[in-house]
C-alpha cells in the first residue's frame, strides 16, 4: 500500500511494461540479484546474504555496476 | 652605508647555496604519493577513507515496498536498509546513526518497518529532514532519538485513504483506517504531538488545494511537537556526538 504525496499515476507509470530480467550471481556467501543491462554487465538490484556486514559494503550497494563474467 | 648592503648580498648567496650543499633526501620509491606524482603528474592520492564511527542512511525518493517500482522512481529499498540497520546495531565500531530524509513517502509497511528498526537500535540515532519528509517519511523522521528539520524542509501529513492503493485487492475503509491508526500510534508515541492534534492536521481541509491534510515548513513541525529542533547537518552531527558521549558515560537515551 503506497502512502505518498506523489500522484499514483506518476509513481506507477510504466509498471505494466517494466519487466526486468534478473541474473543470480554468487559472491562468497552472498547472492546478488543483478538486473541485466547489456551483454556482460548489469546493475545490482538486490543483495541476499545472512551476513549483515555485506549490506554495508560499498561495492554491494543497490545500483552498482556488476560484471556478469565474474 | 655600503657595508650593510654587502652583508645582505652575502646572506642571500649563502641561502641560495644551502640546497646545493645539502641535497634533500629523496622519498622512498614505495611512497604512494610520490609514485602518483611522478606517474600521473597529479597530487590526488587514493587514500583509504577514514573510518567513521557514525553511519548515515539516506531515505530518499519513494520507499519501495513489496512491489518493485518502475525505473523513473528513485527508491529506498527496505530489504537493503533493514539488514544495514542490523549491521549497524551489531558492529562495535559504529557508535551512532544519522538518518537523512528526503522522501515523498511510499509503502506503509516498508516505511513502518524501517521506522521500527531505527527506533529499536540501541545506539544513539538522530534524524534530519532535508527537502521533504512526507507521508510515511513522518514516522521514520520521528523514530530517531532526536529529530531535526531544516528551515525550508516540508512535511506533509494527509490521510492514507486518498492516495492509498493495494495492488489487486480492493480495500475496505476499515482496513485503511487500521493502517492509518498504526501510523498515528507510532508517530504520537515517538514525538510530542497528541493523537488529537495529529488527526486534526491529517484531516485539515484548508491547506491543500486538491487533497486534505497539512503541509508544515521547518519550524511549524517543531512548534507542533512533531520534530525536536530546527537545524542542519552540523547541529545534527553535534547532537549525535552528544548522545554518543552521554551513552558512553552511562546516560540513558530518551
Amino acid at each position: 500500500m503506497l502512502w505518498t504525496v506523489m500522484p499514483l499515476d506518476v509513481v506507477l507509470a510504466g509498471s505494466d511494461s517494466y519487466r526486468p530480467s534478473y541474473v543470480e550471481i554468487r559472491r562468497g556467501q552472498a547472492v546478488l540479484l543483478v538486473e541485466a543491462a547489456g551483454a556482460n554487465a548489469g546493475k545490482l538490484a538486490r543483495l541476499i546474504s545472512s551476513d549483515p556486514n555485506d549490506y554495508l559494503k560499498p561495492e554491494l550497494q543497490p545500483g552498482m555496476n556488476i560484471g556478469l563474467n565474474g | 652605508m655600503r657595508q650593510p648592503q654587502r652583508k645582505t648580498r652575502t646572506q642571500k648567496t649563502t641561502r641560495r647555496q644551502l640546497p646545493h650543499s645539502q641535497p634533500p633526501e629523496l622519498p622512498e620509491k614505495t611512497d604512494e604519493a610520490v609514485q602518483y606524482l611522478s606517474q600521473l603528474g597529479q597530487l590526488t592520492v587514493p587514500t583509504p577513507p577514514p573510518e567513521s564511527d557514525i553511519h548515515s542512511i539516506a531515505i530518499i525518493g519513494q520507499i519501495e515496498g513489496h512491489l518493485t517500482l518502475p525505473p523513473q522512481n528513485k527508491t529506498t529499498k527496505y530489504e537493503h536498509v533493514i539488514p544495514q540497520l542490523v549491521a549497524i546495531e551489531q558492529n562495535p565500531k559504529v557508535k551512532g546513526l544519522l538518518v537523512l530524509l528526503n522522501t515523498v513517502g511510499g509503502d506503509v509497511e516498508a516505511g513502518l518497518a524501517i521506522a521500527e528498526m531505527i527506533d529499536t537500535v540501541s545506539k544513539p540515532t538522530v534524524s534530519l529532514v532535508l527537502g521533504g519528509g512526507h507521508s510515511i517519511g513522518v514516522p521514520i523522521a520521528v523514530s530517531a532519538d532526536y529529530s531535526f528539520i531544516t528551515e525550508t524542509a516540508t512535511m506533509t501529513i494527509h490521510p492514507i485513504r486518498l492516495s492509498g492503493m493495494v495492488i489487486g485487492v480492493p480495500q475496505t475503509y476499515e482496513y485503511l483506517d487500521k493502517m492509518q491508526d498504526r501510523v498515528i500510534k507510532f508517530v504520537t508515541k515517538h514525538s510530542r504531538i497528541s493523537e488529537e492534534k495529529f488527526r486534526e492536521l491529517m484531516f485539515c481541509t484548508d491547506q491543500l488545494a486538491r487533497d486534505i491534510g497539512t503541509v508544515m515548513v521547518g519550524k511549524d513541525a517543531v512548534e507542533i511537537g512533531l520534530i525536536d529542533e530546527v537545524g542542519g547537518l552540523a547541529q545534527a552531527v553535534r547532537k549525535l556526538r552528544e548522545l554518543i558521549e552521554s551513552r558512553e558515560n552511562g546516560g540513558v537515551l530518551h
